[in-house]
């Protein structure tokens, strides 16, 4: 045989060699156990640990608002979807202590900001005639959107929103608020708010709030101090059923 | 004067050089072969035996009992995206609008238009109103504007039957797993990008952090301990559902029977393995 066909053979040989020796040492010893795969991949990656938690994981270390949670409309609405975002600030422990986005107005439109495609069955809110650039949180309770802060009823969907006031009563009251909120609840400047087409409610808690002091306005809480309950509700009765506009 | 001369068909000198290599030749080819033959061997040995079992090698979770799926209703989606983000977060998928594991669209078809608008949290609006790229939003576009008909779809990896993902990965990167979920092996991927550009649905996507491709597992770390998977969890509507098409009574397999489900591009022959409810002619 001629030498360099030799050589060649030998080569071609070496190659084979290098190749299945190599093979032997180089592929993992879990590959092809299951398949074409590193049969200990499967088990890397399911011993990633969990850090999205069941709401119960909770229930020892924030008993309190943990109960408050559990029996409000927003059981449906696990801890994390409001307070998990905050791990990527650097906050460590379960249950960091704020929610995130730290903006209660950036944190619940997510889910309540009246959008297009949303589907009807879901709460939702013009922001802007609704909350009037105050956080949500300063009504609502946001573990039980239902009550206030402070544990009282905010609105029970029967109470409040449907009761009915006296309309005219309302119109001849309103006179009061004419100078400044419209005759028909459309503002006569920048200063006063609209009150036409706002949501009957809204328009109660606004002046209880006044009455209170929980808020302030120099203008407002000396008007809201001398109205009864029912001056209230029927000033709101027949705010809220103004067009919006005036129109 | 030489052997060669002598006797020039074959001398004895070279026929034992011959011999000589040959015997190199045969000894390195049996060594070879040895090795091959020791390959099966070892993964039988015990310790291979009780480290990968039939069942599978996640202790404490036979993956032979289990047959994964997953559900959507796309008439529950409410669009917050908590979905997004707690997968993000529960799977270190990179924080920006463009690399997701799960996603949601939004489809609007507006008055005297065939064809639908379609937007999802990389779209610069979306971005603009969520106005950190840390914090997903659908913005209120459209406002003013007539609306024919409106709805979102969340979409994720759909973990086919027959994955062209895997059937593309040429290091055995990418695999499917006997309980039905497709997955990488972030050790052995290469980076070429051939299973993103394979996926008809857009589910996987390049991982510039760990310079791997990656995809939804159905948070198969959860799954394999009995919980549910981030997203599912995270949904306040119920819109998710991931279930055991094993188990008769699961989420899932009480949504398929008790709805009539569809799935993405079901001409691609894929046969993806999440089933909708709410699509309609347009959503691919
Ligand atoms: C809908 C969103 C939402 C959900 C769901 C939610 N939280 Fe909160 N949480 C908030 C907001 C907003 C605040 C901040 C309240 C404030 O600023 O007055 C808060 C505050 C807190 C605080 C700090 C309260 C304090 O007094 O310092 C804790 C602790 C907490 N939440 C725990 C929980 C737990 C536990 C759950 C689940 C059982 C939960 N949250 C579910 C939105 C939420
Ligand atoms: C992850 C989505 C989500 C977030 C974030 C969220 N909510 Fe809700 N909220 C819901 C859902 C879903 C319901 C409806 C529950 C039902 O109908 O059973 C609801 C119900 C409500 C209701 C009751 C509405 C009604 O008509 O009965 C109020 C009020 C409310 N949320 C206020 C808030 C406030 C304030 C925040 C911010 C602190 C907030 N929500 C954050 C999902 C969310
Ligand atoms: C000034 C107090 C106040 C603020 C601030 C406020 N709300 Fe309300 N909200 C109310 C009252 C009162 C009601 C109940 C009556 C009604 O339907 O308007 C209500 C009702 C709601 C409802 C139920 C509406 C429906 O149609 O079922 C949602 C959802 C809601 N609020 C979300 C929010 C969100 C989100 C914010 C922050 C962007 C917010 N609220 C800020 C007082 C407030
Ligand atoms: C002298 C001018 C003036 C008169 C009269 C007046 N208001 Fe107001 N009102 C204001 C101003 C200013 C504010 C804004 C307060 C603020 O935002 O803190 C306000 C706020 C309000 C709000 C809260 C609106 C919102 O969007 O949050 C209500 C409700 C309201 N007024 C009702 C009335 C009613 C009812 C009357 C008549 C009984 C009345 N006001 C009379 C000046 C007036």
């Amino acid at each position: 045989m001629p030498k360099h066909i030799v050589r060649l053979i030998m080569l071609l040989a070496a190659i084979v060699v290098v190749y299945f020796v190599g093979r032997a040492f180089l592929t993992p010893k879990s590959f092809y156990v299951y398949g074409h795969f590193r049969g200990a991949s499967p088990r890397e990656i399911a011993s990633i640990k969990p850090t999205f938690l069941d709401p119960t994981a909770f229930k020892e270390s924030e008993p309190a608002i943990y109960a408050t949670w559990s029996t409000g409309i927003h059981k449906v609405v696990p801890c994390q979807d409001c307070h998990v975002g905050a791990v990527h600030e650097g906050a460590k422990g379960p249950i960091p202590r704020g929610p995130f986005p730290k903006s209660s107005l950036e944190l619940c439109t997510q889910c309540h900001q009246k959008i297009v495609a949303r589907p009807g069955f879901q709460p939702q809110i013009n922001v802007a005639l609704h909350a009037h650039g105050l956080q949500c949180v300063t009504c609502h309770n946001p573990h039980s959107p239902t009550e206030t802060p402070f544990g009282k009823p905010l609105f029970t969907t029967s109470t409040l929103a449907s009761a009915q006031g006296n309309l005219a009563a309302g119109q001849k009251l309103s006179a009061q608020c004419a100078a400044c909120h419209g005759a028909k609840g459309v503002s006569t400047g920048p200063a006063f708010p609209n009150l036409a087409c706002q949501s009957k409610a809204y328009l109660v808690t606004a002046l209880t709030e006044f009455q209170k002091g929980t808020r302030s306005n120099p203008i407002m809480s000396g008007v809201a101090k001398g109205l009864s309950n029912a001056d209230k509700l029927n000033l709101a009765t027949y705010f809220s059923s103004q067009k919006c506009g005036g129109k | 004067m030489s052997d060669d001369a002598k006797n020039p068909d074959l001398p004895r000198r070279s026929f034992i050089r011959l011999i000589g290599k040959w015997t190199v030749v045969a000894g390195a080819l049996s060594v070879g072969v040895e090795t091959m033959k020791h390959l099966p061997t070892a993964a039988a040995s015990e310790s291979i035996i009780s480290r990968y079992p039939p069942q599978g090698p996640v202790p404490g979770y036979n993956w032979l009992d289990h047959h994964w799926a997953f559900a959507v209703d796309a008439t529950r989606c409410i669009g917050c995206l908590r979905c997004v983000e707690a997968c993000k977060i529960e799977n270190d998928v990179p924080f920006n609008p463009y690399n997701t594991r799960t996603w949601v669209e939004r489809y609007v078809y507006l008055d005297g238009e065939k064809e639908p608008h379609v937007d999802s949290i990389d779209d610069p609006r979306d971005i603009a109103a969520a106005g950190t790229r840390m914090n997903y939003r659908f913005a209120d576009l459209y406002e003013g504007q007539k609306v024919d008909q409106a709805f979102f779809i969340p979409k994720l990896c759909n973990h086919c039957t027959n994955p062209t993902c895997v059937e593309v990965c040429p290091t055995g990167a990418s695999y499917q797993t006997p309980d039905g979920v497709v997955l990488i092996d972030k050790t052995y991927c290469i980076g070429c990008r051939y299973c993103v550009q394979a996926c008809p649905y857009g589910a996987r996507y390049f991982n510039e952090q760990t310079n791997t491709a990656d995809k939804c597992t159905w948070c198969y770390h959860r799954i394999t301990k009995g919980m549910k998977t981030a997203c599912v969890e995270a949904c306040p509507t119920h819109a998710r559902k991931i279930g055991d098409l094993k188990d008769p009574n699961s989420d899932v397999s009480v949504f398929i029977r008790e709805n009539r489900v569809q799935v993405l591009k079901p001409e691609m022959g894929n046969q993806p393995n999440v089933f909708y409810v709410g699509l309609n002619k347009d959503v691919c």
